[in-house]
């Protein structure tokens, strides 16, 4: 290998889907791809990082005559030597642009992943490329693209077997998740003993770099939670005027919401960008991954814990407010309060079921709203100085909340992830679909195990309590991101509208 | 045989333009429509037998049945405009420039010298460069051998052609390729109708040239109807007297039969002055001698000639109308599907076959039988595919041969042994799979066919496979083939 950095480039038929595998391996989705064949005309470098640079070449437009020609040259020990006087006799050649612009970086020492159509037959030019490549001697693997039907990948195994050294391997350039990508990265150091370290070495380089981004990924969510979970705003309102103070409530309210949306919007794009999409768009802008937005009746019934959770986690809230009644009695109340509060926090959740509980606009200081009695007795004067003009929205209490936000965070985690960078349209998810797939993985809230789901409730509580200490934030971090590393390995698929 | 009406550019504009929107029509509605047309227009004998009288009659009909506004009309009223303009311009100039020259300077008489040399000068120094140009491409190849490989007209274009490739690279690959189609179709038609632009052109010019001269001779004689108009003549160069007169005689060659057609040696003698010498001492006999050798000078070495040249360019552009081929992709398809049986009218039968009326009996090069090159990796059933043949093409089948459709190479063999079969055939199908995409390999095993089969035969190419597939492929098929100069019509065969 000449370069130091892997260097493959990525050859085959036109139309067979090169320039995908180079976008999905490269996760670069602004290489161009088009369905018309013989898009691709020069060939294109792509990077992953500094670890494995591809080469998208234009699909072998004449193979037959290039191979005739290239077996006439005499043989050297040097085999790429005859492929470089190929392309310095043809350079201004129409017949063969193609052919040079292809063999450029093989020249400079790259290897070939030869890319195949599973669902196409295999014809005797895909043998002339085959053969093509065996005279180059450079390292070389064989990958079958399974675009479509599965008719023909038997034929294309027996005939690349050959040719390839047994080096052939199936691939799925819009389908392919990180796992997908990374064996193939790790089948490319098998193809050549003395590329062996390089390629291991850069293999191991994405692994680890991967990591570093679902660990990125959690610091994201966490950030999202604790910002979003302390969240509020205030306004001033006159109190003698309630129609003015309600108006004034409702925009307060709605300013709360679409500031908190914005900050989910920011944590679900920085998440998009960590794993270098350019087409999924998150929030507001257009076709957004999301088609509910956060405070959506849908968004509430679908994510989060479920109605029995919810009762019960209401339930445990409710028995700890009582039994602080209980303990200013003495504890001579035989915890009645704290059974009170249980009984009252599990009604109250189970009336209100999954829907999302209205959001209460509080007063800092002073009566809220006053009673007509009061007003009598209290003068106004008195009563503006104990109520205040400020109103408050937020901090949001509801229990389900943050793991609403959790929820929807690990959805976009999960879809980026499994997204191949191949694709080129945009989705928007809707809850249901979203919901139905991370099941299928045990990937929601309510799948965690009672022992996960309790400990990072505690830690929820404390960010709501403003306790939350710096261990508390590395330990909700480092459970989140065991939870995105586990779901990386996942293949999973999200269903396309 | 009776003159009917001939192709102007005008229906070639509008013939291509028809011809273009055809191209995004389905072929059952084309070949419906113009079955229809060509049973009637194919009634007249003329139009059987010329091809040509036959596609003007169809632009007429077209003409009728569309609404919109077509190029044609345009290009005769920009035509007519431009030489409308060219005729006052060159009468202005001319006029002008004359009147100018005619002005005495002080007391000298009119310089005749420099009236002939400003008049007709540059018009004969451009004439003669062209000749000289036109010479020297034919004979020596001067310019090539002085300037080398340097072609400045060459460099230009090139520079437009990169300007425009880099431009086509921003498009997505369907644009691209329909772009690039487009451009190919230009460059095709520059091919088939290049001959043509030259002629418009060179009109336009001689029509200004023509009424500049009549201009200079408007004004010769108007201003010798108001006031004397007294020459001589004077210039730097130190020529002599006697030579000046030899040349003047010479230079008169062509009207020397008329009255006072040049000044005598006497009076060229006479007439030279020195500047500042005032014309009252100059004999005023010999100074009006000048003005009739002036006059047949223009009418003779700029009127007579640049009319000539006007007359030869209306010619010649006649002459490249009459001789046009009609036979490029487009127009053998549409001649096809004007000659081509009507399944319709035969309904009740229970063959098609070629309507026995002469009248709409279509020409013996279009009909005839036909040689099938099969892609080897395709499998025929040859009923059907004889069956596809007669209603789609009129072709009936002789003989299918299996080929390599990317193996250039293998066409000679395969033409050679077909040499007397493809001879006499009407048309070679070359029929390959409609999945298969189009790379340069089968572009050159195409035109390797094309140049075997001999401009008698008709090719065609037949994309074979389930619908969907061929008509998303018959687009891009026929954009690359635009690409690649083939210049034959891609029809599908479904499944």
């Amino acid at each position: 290998m000449t370069t130091s950095i892997p260097t493959f480039a990525i050859v085959g038929a036109v139309n067979h889907g090169k320039s995908s595998v180079v976008s999905t391996l490269a996760e670069d989705d602004q290489v161009p791809i088009d369905a018309q064949a013989g898009w691709t005309e020069k060939s294109e470098a792509s990077s992953l990082r500094d670890f494995f640079v591809f080469y998208d070449t234009p699909g072998f437009q004449n193979a037959f005559e290039a191979l005739a020609e290239l077996k006439e040259a005499p043989r050297s020990a040097d085999h790429l030597k005859r492929f470089r006087e190929f392309i310095a006799r043809h350079a201004n050649d129409k017949e063969f642009e193609a052919e040079c612009q292809l063999f450029a970086p093989l020249i400079a020492g790259a290897g070939i992943i030869y890319v195949v159509d599973g669902s196409r037959p295999v014809l005797d030019i895909n043998l002339a490329e085959m053969e093509i490549l065996r005279l180059t001697g450079q390292p070389r693997l064989a990958v079958i693209n399974r675009t479509g039907s599965d008719q023909y990948v038997a034929d294309w195994k027996q005939h690349l077997r050959a040719d390839f050294n047994n080096a052939v391997r199936e691939f799925n350039a819009h389908r392919a998740s990180f796992p997908d990508r990374i064996e193939l990265l790790e089948a490319l150091a098998d193809t050549d003993h003395a590329w062996k370290p390089a390629l291991s070495t850069a293999a191991e380089k994405v692994r680890v770099e991967w990591t570093d981004r679902v660990r990125d990924c959690g610091e994201i969510i966490v950030d999202l939670l604790t910002t979003a979970l302390r969240h509020h705003e205030s306004g001033l309102a006159s109190p003698d005027n309630q129609k003015l103070r309600k108006d004034a409530a409702e925009k307060l309210k709605e300013k709360y919401m679409l500031a908190v949306s914005k900050l989910e919007t920011t944590a679900h794009s920085r998440i998009i960008a960590l794993f270098r999409h350019n087409l999924v768009k998150a929030g507001s802008s257009s076709d957004p991954i999301f088609s509910e937005d956060l405070f959506g009746e849908d968004t509430w019934q679908i994510f989060g814990l479920n109605e029995k959770q919810l009762i019960k986690h209401a339930a445990v809230y409710g028995a700890i407010a009582g039994a602080s009644v209980d303990v200013l009695f003495g504890l001579h109340s035989l915890g009645l309060f704290a059974l009170s509060g249980a009984a009252g926090g599990a009604g109250a959740a189970f009336l209100v079921g999954k829907s999302r509980p209205a959001l209460t606009v509080d007063i800092p200081i002073g009566t809220g709203k006053v009673p007509s009695f009061l007003k009598r007795i209290v003068p106004a004067k008195i009563r503006f100085n104990l109520g205040g003009s400020a109103l408050v929205v937020g901090p949001y209490r509801a229990i389900n909340f943050p793991w609403i936000l959790l929820d929807r965070a690990i959805g976009t985690f999960c879809y980026v992830v499994n997204r191949a960078h191949a694709r080129r349209d945009a989705v928007t998810l809707r809850a249901s679909q979203l919901k139905r797939v991370l099941e299928t993985h045990e990937a929601t809230s309510e799948q965690w195990s009672q022992e996960n789901r309790e400990k990072v409730e505690k830690l929820f509580a404390a960010i709501r309590k403003e306790s939350f200490s710096r261990e508390d934030r590395d330990t909700l971090r480092r459970m989140i991101t065991e939870r995105l590393a586990d779901l990386g390995t996942r293949r999973i698929e999200f269903p396309v509208e | 045989m009776r003159r009917t009406a001939s192709w102007k550019i005008a229906d070639i504009l509008d013939f291509e333009w028809l011809l273009a929107r055809d191209r995004t029509a389905s072929d059952s509605e084309l070949r419906a429509r113009d079955q229809a047309l060509g049973e009637t227009i194919l009634r007249s004998p003329e139009s059987r037998e010329r091809r040509p009288v036959a596609l003007r009659a169809w632009v007429e009909s077209r003409r009728a049945e569309v609404a919109a506004s077509l190029p044609g009309r345009h290009f005769t009223t920009v035509c007519r405009w431009l030489l409308l303009l060219s005729g006052l311009a060159g009468i202005a100039i001319g006029g002008t420039l004359a009147s100018k020259l005619l002005h005495y300077q002080g007391q000298e008489p009119i310089n005749a010298y420099d009236f002939w040399l400003w008049t007709l000068g540059p018009q004969l120094f451009l004439l003669l460069l062209v000749l000289l140009f036109w010479i020297d491409r034919r004979t020596v190849h001067l310019w090539h051998r002085l300037a080398g490989d340097w072609h400045p007209i060459h460099e230009l274009i090139a520079g437009v052609t990169n300007l425009i490739d880099a431009t086509l690279r921003r498009f997505s690959g369907e644009n691209r390729n329909r772009l690039r189609a487009d451009l190919a179709h230009v460059i095709d038609r520059r091919e088939i109708y290049g001959g043509l632009s030259v002629w418009p052109v060179l009109i336009v010019t001689q029509v200004f040239a023509v009424a500049y001269n009549l201009g200079i001779l408007g004004a010769l004689l108007g201003l010798s109807a108001g006031r004397e108009l007294r020459f001589g003549w004077q210039t730097t160069w130190d020529i002599p007297s006697e030579t000046a007169a030899a040349l003047v005689q010479r230079l008169a060659f062509f009207w020397q039969w008329l009255p006072h057609s040049y000044p005598d040696a006497g009076q060229v003698i006479a007439t030279r002055y020195i500047p500042g010498q005032p014309h009252s001492t100059l004999p005023g006999g010999a100074m009006r001698a000048w003005w009739p050798f002036l006059f047949y000078s223009v009418a003779f070495y700029g009127l007579a000639l640049r009319g000539t040249l006007l007359l030869v360019a209306v010619r010649q552009l006649r002459r490249a109308l009459d001789a046009l081929p009609f036979d490029h992709a487009e127009v053998r398809a549409l001649w096809r599907r004007m000659c081509a049986p009507n399944p319709e009218a035969s309904s009740e039968r229970t063959h098609l076959t070629v309507p026995s009326t002469g009248a709409s009996e279509p020409p013996k090069h279009h009909s005839g039988s036909c040689v099938i090159l099969a892609s080897q990796d395709l499998s025929l059933d040859e009923d059907l595919l004889r069956g596809f043949l007669e209603q789609a093409l009129g072709w009936t089948l002789q003989q299918v041969v299996p080929v390599k459709i990317d193996q250039r190479r293998t066409v000679a063999d395969v033409l050679a042994t077909l040499k007397p079969t493809a001879t006499e055939a009407a048309g070679i199908a070359v029929v390959i799979p409609a999945e298969r995409d189009p790379i340069v390999a089968i572009a050159l095993f195409l035109k390797e066919v094309v140049a075997g089969a001999g401009d008698q035969c008709e090719v065609v190419l037949v994309l074979r496979g389930p619908a969907a597939v061929a008509e998303q492929k018959q687009m891009h098929w026929r954009n690359f083939m635009a690409i690649h100069q083939l210049h034959f019509d891609v029809i599908l065969w479904t499944t």
